[in-house]
């Protein structure tokens, strides 16, 4: 068995590798922690295994409590088991894929769950200093508005990472990616939020500022999150309010080319 | 019998500027409230009857609204449809 770290977001991951072939999974996505950076203790301690399941059939999950206050949740990919502190978790993989998945699942429960931010279905790039969320399920153009963006910095190209507080919300740099991978010397550092677009594909370049509860409504369902207990939707809610209460949210309807930036900058 | 009304158990409110927003944690919901429904909303924490909550809004607003007493009525009967408020016998019981 070997050992790995990993960040996500402001947090620390050890991970504890049982097979050769799970160690060259996670080093393939996830660049790790220069040991002299690793904390005392990480935030989350995960047991990594593979040889689960097939193939990813659909996203629906079983979820099951367990002994001891652990919870199951399985995919066809996947099995995710985790404490109620969710600091501690197993997680049991078919493939890169079923891996990516069930981190991202681990990571939205703990940021939930200790208040400290949201994973959310968007885009997100820099622009002069300041990072611009770009939001939509599957289809809706967040990778197209991505590579239009380019060369700007990328954050994330399809799950954001958002650190949510009273007085601020910064994103940071997302490993979960779909097909733009940043190289470690070009991630970009944690940088505060300006602006929140739910995309709408269109033949002009428009965009309408939503009212912060019509706003609240849109996002609800662009949070990356699996089976919420009652307390984690509360989370949810408020995070969002204050998410709204400080970054203006935008329908931007666009063109399929890079102009719909002077609507934002 | 009077009936009296209350919030539902299950139930948790986030103010968002005059609105308020419901969440069923039961059913996975949310209902958004204008600024009267949020003071209603915000009213019923005790059992109260349809007569009582339209009295405390005219006191409130000091409007006379003939159809006060209506409005609360069918304020109440969405409500508990959304299963966010629940009936109650005069005798307390739910």
């Amino acid at each position: 068995m070997t050992t790995a770290w990993i960040t996500i977001g402001e947090h620390q991951l050890q991970l504890r590798l049982h097979t050769p072939t799970v160690c060259s999974m996670l080093h393939r996505v996830f660049p790790q922690i220069d040991p002299a950076l690793r904390c005392e203790k990480p935030d989350v301690l995960v047991q990594l295994e593979d040889g689960y399941g097939g193939p990813c059939t659909g996203y629906e999950l079983d979820v099951t409590r367990v002994e001891d206050g652990h919870t199951s949740y399985r995919r066809s990919d996947y099995e995710l088991v985790v404490n109620s502190s969710l600091d501690h978790a197993t997680i049991r993989v078919f493939d890169e894929l079923a891996l990516k998945h069930a981190l991202m699942h681990l990571y939205s429960m703990a940021i939930i769950h200790t208040g400290w931010g949201l994973l959310m279905h968007a885009s997100c790039m820099e622009e002069a200093g300041h990072a611009h969320l770009f939001i939509g399920h599957s289809g809706a153009g967040k990778s197209t508005v991505m590579r239009m963006s380019l060369p700007r910095g990328v954050f994330a190209d399809e799950a954001s990472i958002l650190k949510i507080e009273a007085d601020r919300i910064t994103a940071y740099h997302s490993p979960f990616r779909s097909d733009h991978h940043t190289p470690m010397e070009s991630r970009l550092s944690p940088t505060p939020l300006a602006s929140a677009q739910l995309l709408v594909q269109s033949q002009e370049n428009r965009r309408v500022q939503l009212d912060k509860v019509s706003a609240m409504l849109a996002l609800m369902d662009k949070v990356f999150y699996w089976a919420p207990a009652p307390a984690a939707v509360t989370s949810i809610m408020q995070q969002l309010r204050m998410l709204v209460e400080q970054v203006p949210v935008y329908e931007l309807h666009f063109r399929k080319e890079p102009t719909f930036w002077e609507l934002i900058t | 019998m009077t009936t009296k009304y209350i919030r539902s158990e299950g139930c948790e409110s986030l103010q968002v500027d005059t609105d308020c927003m419901v969440l069923n944690l039961d059913q996975y919901t949310v209902t958004q409230l204008n600024a009267i429904g949020a003071d209603c909303w915000n009213r019923l924490t005790e059992p109260m009857s349809i007569e009582e909550l339209a009295a405390q809004l005219r006191a409130e607003y000091g409007t006379e609204v003939p159809s006060i007493e209506e409005d609360v009525c069918a304020f109440v009967e969405e409500l508990s449809r959304y299963g966010l408020i629940q009936a109650m016998e005069d005798n307390g019981a739910a």
